[in-house]
């Protein structure tokens, strides 16, 4: 799920590519060299960072937040994997083909009847054939010859390969402020970077967080700060506010059988019988 | 017999004194504030005590910059400085029939002050920032001991510490004015803001805090 980390984690990247257009094999684009994090400075490494004529940047998350939407959402598929084995039904025959990858189901729906067999890692077509043959062998006759599974009598054949993805649901939508903070040792070294550090959050408003979300960035307001000039670092604090949402996320598989159980009950209540009915 | 005759009997003890359990000293008196080691006098032979009574029974200890010489004064006045095996020392005074006043040295310094701005009209940005500093001395050995009151962060880091009080002593032979918030970067590149400093025959004590993160 995106937390406010995530967001941090984006700002740092968003500043330090507007910092180092080019890369950090290049001059950063104030000349100055220019170090990009996440929480505080320790005081120690700054000291010696603006004492050697580096710049710092740091990006904390602060206490301001305030949920802008709260949302109880159903589950939504955010990715769903792509099946690599096929079955082809032919009559009363079945012929499994194309690669075999772990994490697939096969299904037979055999006059109804459902025998499914999750693909293996070190399963071949072959193998997979045989299995299928084993399964629907245990109610009825079947075989296989290599890929290819034969049931004799069979009157309907439904053939199914489900596979595996991620489901995501949001949680909640909130706004939190982020402190960014210019540390150097002069207003000239302070400035430039501030202002295309500014510049840059607002052109690139729009984040990706890596649950697939997106984060909308916000100028607040900046604090210059020239207090601490007696030990040679000069700040300015711009605040953006990022609005992100709050996810979470799970691994489903594709269903390729389903089972359903019916009792009936006469009026008095009692039990008269049950069915189980496959699709 | 008058006092100065006395007196320069007393120097001429002290003389013979130190030629016998001394140590050779290199013998500078400043002459610029931007190169005070650059003027070597000559050389001569020096004792030092803890102590005003030259008997050499107890070691100097933490925090006491000052010692007492036994030294050919003839050839030394105040603001000199002297370095030898045992350090680098300043005359801080020579009193009239008392003991000689050395301050070691522990540190070497130099002075810096943010110029004034421009009269009237548009001025500069005011700042400052180390690169709008002009230095008034450069070079100077000086005792920096702590001591003083100190004074909370400035910038609230998280890991940051207090800024502690330090005791800075400069030789008298320093003729330029050091004034409330003046800064002072020693050779270990620490910055230290002066917060007040008095001027005596002895040289200035400065009381300082050091500034950082």
């Amino acid at each position: 799920m995106a937390d406010q980390t995530d967001v941090a984690n984006a700002l740092v990247a968003a500043i330090a590519a507007a910092v180092y257009p080019s890369g950090i094999g290049a001059p950063s684009l104030t000349g100055i060299p220019v170090l990009v994090y996440q929480g505080w400075p320790i005081a120690q490494n700054l000291d010696r960072e603006l004492g050697a004529g580096r710049a710092n940047v740091s990006v904390f998350p602060t206490a301001t937040e305030h949920v802008t939407e709260s949302l109880n959402m159903d589950w939504e598929q955010l990715s769903i994997g792509t099946p690599t084995v096929g079955l082809t039904v032919n009559g009363s025959s079945v012929s499994v083909g194309g690669t075999v990858v772990s994490g697939q189901n096969v299904a037979l729906l055999v006059d109804g009847k459902p025998f499914v067999y999750p693909v293996q890692a070190s399963d071949t077509l072959a193998s997979i054939g045989t299995a299928l043959a084993a399964l629907v062998s245990a109610s009825r006759s079947a075989s296989n010859v290599g890929p290819v599974v034969t049931i004799p009598g069979a009157r309907t054949i439904v053939a199914r390969v489900g596979v595996a993805g991620t489901l995501m649901r949001l949680l909640r939508r909130q706004e939190k402020l982020f402190q960014i903070t210019v540390w150097a040792n002069s207003p000239a070294a302070r400035d430039p970077l501030a202002t295309a550090i500014d510049v840059a959050l607002a052109g690139s408003y729009r984040q990706s967080m890596p649950d697939g979300t997106m984060a909308i960035l916000r100028y607040r307001n900046s604090v210059q700060s020239d207090a601490t000039e007696k030990a040679g670092i000069f700040r300015r604090d711009i605040f953006v506010a990022a609005e992100y949402v709050s996810t979470d996320s799970t691994a489903a598989t594709q269903i390729v059988a389903e089972q359903l159980g019916v009792t009936a009950q006469s009026l008095t209540g009692a039990q008269t019988g049950a069915l189980t009915v496959y699709s | 017999m008058d006092g100065a005759t006395i007196q320069n009997r007393v120097y001429f003890g002290y003389a013979k004194a130190a030629q016998r359990i001394g140590l050779a000293y290199d013998l500078y008196r400043p002459l610029s504030p931007t190169a005070p080691m650059a003027n070597k006098v000559g050389t001569l032979m020096a004792a030092l005590d803890s102590g005003p009574g030259y008997q050499f029974k107890a070691p100097n200890e933490y925090g006491d910059p000052t010692w007492f010489a036994l030294i050919n004064d003839a050839t030394t006045q105040p603001g000199d400085y002297l370095v030898g095996p045992g350090g680098t020392y300043f005359v801080a005074g020579k009193q009239f029939l008392l003991p000689v006043i050395v301050v070691e040295c522990n540190r070497i310094v130099h002075l810096s002050r943010i110029p004034a701005q421009a009269a009237v009209g548009v001025g500069a940005y005011s700042t400052g920032a180390p690169a709008a500093a002009a230095d008034v001395l450069t070079g100077w050995p000086a005792s920096i001991l702590l001591g003083g009151r100190g004074e909370s962060t400035g910038t609230g880091l998280p890991s940051a510490s207090k800024n502690v009080g330090w005791k800075i002593l400069l030789p008298p032979s320093v003729t330029q004015t050091v004034n409330a918030g003046d800064l002072i970067i020693d050779d270990l590149q620490r910055r230290y803001v002066v917060q007040g400093a008095e001027y005596t025959d002895l040289g200035w004590r400065i009381s300082a805090v050091e500034e950082h993160a």
